[in-house]
């Protein structure tokens, strides 16, 4: 009896994988040739808050897309990779050699290096959403993100119209963060701004001493987290812990808070983000997403978009690396992107915390 | 529930405790996604309110929360102590971890002073997953960090032992503190892993417990 329940058991397992990757890869009906495009991002987890949006401004992007009078028929398929490099590692060999598709865009910066190779090797275009510029290497990667150097530009400008002198940098050991930390540094140095960077590694929930450590060491009077949560709402909730009333501000981070009491509780904060799109358009992907986040809806919604215009311009699938790599600036949702190697760079914007949620100001 | 449904089954069909331990393993993974499918796999603080007084000691300042922590460490390991050496059920806790074997032949119900000592442990780290839920938040992967270092820490006072994994406790604790203190907090870990290895190195048996011959 034991045997027949878990043969069963093993039928039904075996059987519900094979339904759910036929309705995943299910082919749509349509009579145009189609262009399937493989996305992995952040679906689940505590950096869902940043791939779930994306993942609506994609579907979006591909309604407009497909309702055009196009060439092709673009069609999506979602990979969740936890924002984790090793089921990022597995889920690109799927999609390139099972679902065999056409080109690829991947979130954040430790996939974004899995990615790359594979795509490299296979010769599909591949757009990753990240801060971490190594990722674009070679002929087939690019990068659709505001860059670390135009947001360290922005924040080097902010700290020195505030008047601050001191800043400590909290960093996590990852290679989008690092990226940001190397060129604010930089920049902060260029103009004689004392500064000092602590480098944290993922999965550190205490960080009381090291906070301590900070006042003693340079007396910041701000603070720069750059973290992704829970590290992040720790990190400020054990620095007010501490008695300290000190400024905190990031780059990108607190348009990532996966718990937006911490937000209200930065009410009048000032902080540094990627472009942010605005109109019709990013009304209607809000919408789409039942949610007010904005962060990365842009560059979801014009990485697909590039791909979707080097497809059609190209005499084939395969001339449209060649469509993409002749592209040297491109007006999408977050404006005019321009091309620096194979980074599609964009404004870095000032964001303000007004009523529990990140605002585009000029602050003055 | 699980001593009921799962181990005491398997220790009726003879299980070692290396089955034990595997199904054990395997129990927790059931549990953690099990937490993630109902709860989500995202990070939960318990709440603001102790931490959000600090207590000053003179030599050093805590959040409210770590201080309850630190007098339910010492509070658990005394009510431990007096309960295991002062009480009927204490003392047949410790003939049944003397040997389970002829604590059974001589008539006790071996079944229910293992049922005892699982609730009791079980209240136990209930607490700590509260406690460290108010400290720092917690996540449904949370607990293998946990579990590794509690077991370095009765490796290093002594395994079979409650006053070992006490100052076992305590000495991993200051260790790698003191680690962040001085170098920075990548070395927290790094800490635990050289003094786990070190002490099965140099002195496997532990701080307190004698070493055994063959």
């Amino acid at each position: 009896m034991k045997k027949i329940i878990l043969a069963v058991a093993a039928v039904a397992v075996v059987g519900l994988a094979v339904w759910r990757h036929q309705v995943i890869t299910r082919a749509p009906e349509t009579d145009k040739p189609i262009v399937k495009i493989g996305v992995l991002a952040p679906l689940s987890g505590n950096v869902a808050i940043m791939g779930k949006p994306v993942r609506g401004a994609i579907e979006v992007a591909a309604a407009d897309l497909n309702a055009r009078d196009n060439r092709y028929f673009y069609q999506i398929i979602f990979e969740d990779h936890l924002n984790e490099p090793m089921r990022a590692a597995t889920i690109v060999k799927k999609l390139v050699f099972v679902d065999k598709v056409d080109a690829l865009i991947s979130f954040n910066a430790p996939p974004g290096h899995v990615v790359a190779p594979v795509a490299e090797e296979n010769k599909i275009p591949h757009i990753s959403l990240c801060s971490d510029a190594k990722v674009a290497s070679g002929k087939y990667n690019f990068i659709n993100w505001t860059q670390p150097e135009s947001e360290a530009r922005k924040m080097t400008e902010m700290i020195k119209k505030k008047g601050y002198k001191s800043v400590a940098l909290a960093v996590l050991n990852h290679q989008g963060a690092l990226a940001i930390s190397d060129a604010l540094v930089s920049e902060l140095n260029a103009v004689g701004i004392q500064n000092r960077t602590w480098t944290f590694n993922g999965g550190v929930r205490n960080f009381r001493i090291e906070i301590e450590k900070m006042k003693r060491a340079i007396a910041p009077d701000l603070y720069m987290v750059l973290f992704f949560d829970p590290e992040l709402t720790l990190f400020i909730r054990q620095l007010r812990d501490s008695g300290a009333k000190t400024d905190v501000t990031g780059i990108e981070t607190f348009s990532i808070f996966s718990n937006p009491a911490v937000l209200s509780e930065l009410e009048g904060a000032w902080y540094v983000d990627a472009a942010e799109g605005s109109g019709e358009t990013m009304e209607r992907i809000k919408a789409h997403n039942k949610s007010e986040a904005t962060f990365d809806l842009g560059n979801g919604y014009d990485s697909l978009m590039i791909l979707a215009k080097a497809f059609e311009a190209a005499p084939d699938k395969a001339g449209a690396i060649d469509v993409l790599a002749a592209m040297t600036e491109y007006d999408g949702l977050l404006g005019r992107l321009t091309r620096k190697g194979n980074v599609f760079d964009s404004e870095a914007a000032v964001k303000i915390i007004r009523g529990g949620k990140a605002v585009v100001e000029e602050v003055k | 529930m699980l001593e009921a449904l799962a181990y005491k089954p398997m220790r009726l069909h003879g299980a070692s405790p290396m089955i034990l331990l595997v199904v054990s393993l395997g129990l927790y993974t059931v549990f953690e996604a099990t937490i993630s499918l109902i709860f989500g796999a995202q990070y939960y603080t318990l709440g603001k309110a102790l931490n959000a007084h600090q207590i000053n000691l003179g030599i050093a300042t805590m959040p409210v929360i770590q201080f309850v922590t630190i007098i339910l460490f010492f509070g658990f390991y005394i009510g431990l102590r007096i309960f295991l050496e002062r009480t009927f059920i204490g003392k047949q806790i410790r003939a049944v971890h003397d040997s389970t074997t002829l604590a059974h032949i001589i008539g006790m119900r071996t079944d229910r002073i293992i049922l005892i000592v699982s609730v009791i442990a079980g209240a136990i780290l209930g607490v700590c997953g509260i406690l460290i839920g108010y400290d720092v938040g917690m996540e449904p992967t949370m607990g293998f960090n946990w579990l590794f270092k509690g077991m370095i820490s009765a490796i290093i006072g002594g395994m079979r032992n409650l006053k070992g994994a006490f100052w076992g406790a305590l000495f991993l604790a200051f260790s790698e503190n003191i680690a962040v203190w001085i170098f920075a907090s990548e070395w927290r870990d790094l800490i635990s892993f050289i003094i786990f290895i070190g002490f099965l190195y140099v002195r496997p048996q532990g701080i307190f417990q004698k070493k055994v011959g063959f």
